[in-house]
This record gives structure tokens, sequence and C-alpha cells, in this order.
């Protein structure tokens, strides 16, 4: 009884501290692949979606990429819903920023409370003029707020706004004409120096990475030995059985170990057995 | 008498016996790592895959700031075509080499117009992550595991005596994603 009790004990423990280990991270569903917004940006993205979450049960999610390799990005910005946790009660903002383009995704609950029209008027005048201004901060963020109070004033939920990407809850965001037409940086401005961690980040359709090929030759090489150990040891008794000694003592003399060292010889001239 | 003649036979049937099955197994064995090669053919598609997106980027940046009929551009489009095509594997090779020459031309003269200069984000893309990956997609498509086993695979069959018997008995090279002269895309 006391080792029972002393081996539950020790279960316990290991559980509890495994536990952490063990419990995933939820992906966060605001991304930033493109690395266009800044760090108070998406923190405060997070705590919105958070917010809307906790009030309305509904998830807001932002995708921010350079490219999609050529996909459409209506049929994308679904895709990437179907993948999220919850898709029903999720609103998916993609933006491209290489291709200027962006699209917004919804399940059907999430449908019922901001219904498109309502979501395609958040997009052409809280998103569209300062993503074509390539104010992607600005963009995300009108965006999301906007999304915010059209979910307050439907579902009836008192939503913190107040601090959030540097607006108090009162503020009304910005108009379409506080937006000026997309400028070029000035001439000679210094780029910093931008890497492309990953291939993917700018693919519509990711790819797995490939082996390292000197392994992958390694472990193939290893496999294929040719003419295993098994044959050359049958075919050298076969052939000892067939030439090997006699009754009337008139066989070549060689025993079995002769013929198979003999196999084993011709394997290695010939090429059977790497 | 009687038994030297049988055992003349039993030599003949055991020559012809070993020499069957020297052929069956050189023709079962290549056969079989032919088809394990051509079942890697995945990885190639995937790879290649991303080799068209990669273009698609590109060309959708050089849309902005050349005109439609520009030569470049239209031979990259051309190009990104070749590769999507079901010709052979040296086709396509063909048409990867010149979508390469012809990503690496538009983005020289991307970089020659003021347009592009003067614009900060495609500049960035134009300079740096669009070469970047340019050069991860071809490294991908030249260490594609397919390539890899094609010539491994062809390395060891036309070296090995096996490997020649398995020749006579129908067994071909693995076809390698290799341009070779006169093939068009």
């Amino acid at each position: 009884m006391r080792r029972l009790t002393g081996l539950l004990s020790l279960l316990m423990v290991i559980v509890l501290l495994a536990a952490p280990a063990l419990a995933e991270p939820a992906a966060s569903p605001i991304r930033d692949g493109a690395a266009v917004l800044q760090p108070t940006t998406l923190a405060d993205a997070r705590t919105l979606a958070d917010r809307v979450w906790a009030a309305t049960g509904l998830r807001l999610a932002v995708d921010v990429r350079h490219f999609l390799g050529g996909a459409d990005a209506a049929a994308y910005a679904q895709r990437l819903l179907g993948q999220q946790d919850n898709s029903q009660d999720t609103v998916l903002l993609l933006a491209v920023v290489g291709e200027e383009t962006y699209a917004v995704a919804s399940g059907t609950g999430a449908e019922r409370i901001l219904g498109r029209d309502a979501r395609d008027t958040l997009l052409s005048r809280h998103f569209r003029p300062a993503f074509q201004a390539r104010d992607y901060d600005a963009a995300v963020a009108d965006f999301l707020l906007g999304t915010a109070r059209q979910m307050q004033a439907s579902t009836g939920a008192e939503i913190e706004l107040d601090g959030l990407f540097g607006r108090t809850q009162a503020q009304p965001l910005p108009q379409p004409s506080t937006w000026a037409p997309a400028s070029p940086a000035p001439t000679g401005a210094a780029h910093k120096k931008i890497v492309l961690p990953n291939l993917n980040d700018i693919l519509g359709d990711p790819i797995s990475p490939t082996r390292d090929p000197a392994r992958a030759r390694e472990q193939a090489e290893r496999q294929d030995r040719g003419l295993s150990w098994g044959s050359i040891i049958v075919i050298g008794f076969v052939l000892s059985a067939v030439f090997g000694s006699k009754k009337d003592r008139r066989g070549c003399g060689c025993g079995p170990l002769g013929w198979i060292l003999g196999v084993f010889g011709l394997s290695k001239f010939f090429g059977w057995r790497r | 008498m009687h038994k030297r003649s049988t055992a003349v036979m039993a030599f003949v049937l055991m020559i012809v016996l070993i020499g069957a099955s020297l052929l069956w197994g050189a023709y079962r064995g290549w056969s079989t790592e032919r088809k394990q090669v051509e079942t890697s053919m995945g990885t190639l598609e995937d790879v290649l895959s991303a080799r068209r997106e990669v273009g698609a980027n590109i060309l959708t940046v050089a849309r902005r700031h050349l005109p439609a009929g520009d030569p470049l551009l239209l031979s990259v489009q051309e190009a990104l075509n070749g590769i999507a095509q079901t010709g052979s594997l040296s086709q396509r090779a063909r048409a990867n080499q010149t979508l390469q020459e012809g990503m690496d031309g538009l983005l020289a003269e991307l970089r020659q117009l003021p347009s592009l200069t003067a614009d900060e984000r495609d500049s960035m893309y134009v300079n740096q992550l669009l070469p970047q990956a340019m050069e991860q997609s071809a490294h991908l498509t030249e260490q594609a595991e397919y390539n890899l086993q094609a010539e491994r695979f062809n390395r060891d069959f036309n070296n090995s005596f096996s490997g020649r018997l398995a020749r006579l008995l129908g067994v071909r090279p693995a076809e390698q994603f290799i341009p070779q002269e006169g093939d068009a895309p």
C-alpha cells in the first residue's frame, strides 16, 4: 500500500511537471508573415482579438504576407480560414502586401453577426485607403477596431477598446479622405537588410523541405548492398554440393566455406555486392 | 561414360540455371530500383511548383513597372508555362534554365528603372527578397530528391555488371532533370 501510494505520488509529480510541455500553445490568429507591422500593432491586435472573443465568442484573425505565388486572395483567405481553430466563428483578414490585394473570409457563425455588406463596407472605408497608402499598421488597426465596434453594436456586448492602437474608445476612425495616395519613398533611402527565412512565406502552396542530400545519399547507399550474405552462403552451399568432394574423392576438394568465400570474391569482383 | 555425360549435363544445367537466375535477379533488382526512383518524382514536382510561384511573384512586381509587351516579361511568362507543361524532363529542365535566365534579366532590367528606385517596397523586393527566393528555389530544384536518386541510380546502373545484364532485358536509365541540347521548352 505504501509502495502504491509512493508510485501514484511520483506519477502525479511527473504529470504536473510535464503538463506545461504537453500543452501545445495555440497558434496566434494574428500573423505577420511579411514583418511589416510594428510590434505594438501586433500586440494590440492580439489583445483586441482576446477581448472580442471574451465578449462575443467570435474570433478575429489577421494574416499578412508579401506574396501568394499567384494564388487568388479570396480563395486563399478561405483556405486559411479553414485552418483556424473554431473557423465557424472567425473573421479572417488576409493582406498581401506585395500583390496589393486583400480579402476577408468569415465563418457562418461570424457572418450572422457581421454580414457581408458590413464587412465589405469596413474593408472599403477603413482598410483600403490606409492599405493603398502603405500604412499597414493603420490599415489593420482601423479594420480591427471597426470590426470590433460593429460586433459590439450587433451583439450589445461591451468590448473595451480604450488605449488600443494609440486610440481612445470615443475616438472615431479616420475617414477615407484622410489618406493621401501612396507616395514613393525618398530616393536614396537606405534599405534595411531583409532576409527571407523561409521560402514558404512567399508561396501559395508551401513545400516540404528536402532532406539533407548528403544524408539521403548515405542512407540509400547503406540500404543497397546488392547480394546479401544469406544469398552468398546459399550459393556457396549449392556450388559445394555440385562440385564438392564426392565418395570417390574426385571433387575439387573444397568445402562449403571455400565456395562461400569464392562466391563472395566473385560478387566483389563483378560488383554484385558493394 | 554414362556418369561422365550425366556430370556434363548437370554442369551445363547448373550454368544455365545460374545464368538465368543472374539475369532474372538483375532485371528484378534494377527495375524495382528504377520504380523507387520514379516514386520520388513528387519531390521534383513540388520544387518546380515553388519555382513557378517565385516566377509569378517576380512578374507581379514587374508588371507594375514595365509595359505588358516587354520582351523579358513575356519570356519569363513563356518559361513558366514551359515548366508547367507535361513534356519530357529534359524539356522542362531547359524551360527551367530559360526561366532562371529570364528572371535574372528581368530583375536586372527592373533595377535600372527610375520608377522602381523611387519605390522603397518594390525596390526591396527586387534587390533582396525575390533574388533570395530565386536562389533558394534554384538550390531546392538541384537538390530535389528525384535528381539525387536518378543520378545515383544511373551511375550504379551504368557501372555494374548486373546493370548491363538488366539493360539487355529492357531496363533503361532514369531520366534526369538536365537540359539536353536541342530541347525546346
